[in-house]
Parts: C-alpha cells; sequence; structure tokens
C-alpha cells in the first residue's frame, strides 16, 4: 500500500498511490495511514485522485483512519473518481467527510 | 438476437437454461478461489469481459462493486474456518440488464437470509462511526430481483443490474 505525504499551508496532504482500496488491502491502507498521520497535523486531506475502485471494507479503513485522529483533527477527502465517489454517496458518508472535487478547492478560502 | 422485455430481466429465467443462455457469446462464468485476491482477479476478467461487450464505464463500476461485496462476504463469512472453497459465478446479457448468478459451496446465510441491508445510522458522534455494515445496503441498492437459495452444500445468488 503505496502512500505518499506532503506538507502544504499546514496541511498534510496524503496521497494514495494505489488504483484500488479493497477488503485484500484495507488493513494494510488504515495501518500506513496510522503511520502517515503519526504527528501533529490538526487537518489532513487524503488525495484519492488515482483510486478506480473502493469497496465497503475500504470504506470502513477510511472511516477507521479518521477515528484513529481523535477528536482534534480532521480528515477531509479530495478528487473523488466516478466509482469511488458512488460508493460515498450510497453509503451516505459523503455527509461525514468534507470532500473537494478537485485539488484546488482543497485550499480554498 | 431475440428480443425480451425489461420484465423478462428477471433472475428466475436465469441458470436453469444453460445451453440457451451460452448461446450468446457475451456470455462469461468464471470459477473464481476462496481468497480475497482470487477475488480481485476475478474482477478484473470480468471487467474486461463486460468492456469487451461495449458495457459503459458507468455500469462496470456499478456491476464491479456489487460483485465485489458478495464474493468478498462469501470468502470473509460463507469460507469462514475453512467453510468453503470456490465461488461460480456466471453473468447472461440480457436486452436491459444483466443477470448475474453466484453460488459458493460455504456456509449458509444465517437464518437462510439475505441481510435487510440497511445503512446503519450515522448519526452519532464521530468516534462511534460505523466502519461496517455497508455492503449489502450497496448491493441491494444497486440490483434488482436479487434472490437468495440454499440448495444442498452451497448457495445461489442471483440478480439482475439494470444497463441504465
Amino acid at each position: 500500500m503505496d502512500l505518499t505525504s506532503e506538507i502544504e499551508r499546514e496541511t498534510l496532504v496524503v496521497t494514495v498511490n494505489e488504483t484500488r482500496i479493497d477488503a485484500s488491502v484495507a488493513i494494510q491502507f488504515k495501518d500506513r495511514m496510522r503511520a502517515e498521520t503519526n504527528n501533529e497535523f490538526p487537518r489532513i486531506v487524503l488525495n484519492l485522485g488515482k483510486v478506480e475502485f473502493i469497496d465497503s471494507s475500504g470504506l470502513g479503513a477510511i472511516v477507521a483512519a479518521m477515528k484513529q485522529l481523535g477528536a482534534d483533527r480532521k480528515l477531509e477527502l479530495s478528487e473523488l473518481q466516478e466509482n469511488v465517489d458512488r460508493v460515498f454517496k450510497l453509503t451516505r458518508m459523503d455527509t461525514i467527510f468534507r470532500i473537494h472535487a478537485k485539488p484546488e478547492d482543497v485550499f480554498a478560502n | 438476437m431475440p428480443t425480451k422485455v425489461p420484465s423478462q430481466c428477471d433472475p428466475a429465467n436465469h441458470g436453469i437454461n444453460d445451453s440457451e443462455a451460452n448461446a450468446n457469446s457475451r456470455d462469461f462464468s468464471f470459477v473464481v478461489g476462496g481468497q480475497l485476491s482470487s477475488v480481485r482477479e476475478a474482477l478484473s476478467k470480468i471487467r474486461d469481459a463486460l468492456a469487451s461487450s461495449d458495457c459503459s464505464d458507468e455500469f462496470i463500476g456499478r456491476v464491479e462493486i456489487v460483485l465485489a461485496e458478495i464474493m468478498n462476504n462469501v470468502v470473509e463469512h460463507a469460507f469462514a474456518k475453512g467453510g468453503g472453497s470456490h465461488i461460480d459465478l456466471s453473468g447472461t446479457r440480457d436486452q436491459y440488464c444483466w443477470q448475474f448468478q453466484i453460488c459458493d459451496n460455504g456456509r449458509p446465510m444465517p437464518d437462510l437470509e439475505l441481510p435487510a441491508g440497511e445503512l446503519p445510522t450515522l448519526q452519532t458522534d464521530i468516534e462511534d462511526t460505523p466502519e461496517g455494515g455497508f455492503g449489502w445496503a450497496i448491493v441491494r441498492d444497486l440490483t434488482n430481483e436479487i434472490h437468495y437459495s440454499r440448495q444442498p452444500g452451497r448457495n445461489c445468488l442471483a440478480f439482475s443490474i439494470p444497463l441504465n
């Protein structure tokens, strides 16, 4: 599970360099997210622009990644592809996460 | 190709007369092993089969998530602790939909019925946000006429997914 992080304007942007977050890698994803976010950044944006497919296990792993940050830190999402966006909408998880359609939206306002 | 009406997108019509179904070269069937990695490989083959049948990316996306949820569930539950070993999956093109049948030699569904598939509530504190319980809600949302049957030694699930 290849994740890379960049710091921009006090935000940690974690990019998923994989095409799938599915049941076979959900635990790895959660563990890698714990490692990438083992710091003090209050705001983390998970860039899913390369992810073509997510299933309910992958969705659960993103929720787990959010919860393991604790109450004072936020996880936001960006650049959801069509199939990923569908799963968030069907499960109404799009109401739980702040989702940025385009990269420039992440730092708007 | 025979002209069919939407009401014939009924899984009850599928899987009984295989000789007729197999007359369509776009139909497919796969045997899938009992591991999550096998499911992932099968989904790749199914995407290719549907793409070569001129299905839209949007349709293929809906099929992939449905088949993934069902087969992952089989591997993680019906096959848990050596409960089963393989999945037989077939897809048949109809005029307005694809019909699918997914059978496995694993343990039966609890109470011999499909989960209701209601979404878990999200009206909770953040730390209580559910991490699971979404799979059957996704399946039921994207399929029509889903039917589960327990047959001797195997589970069979039949359903259709509309092209549009």
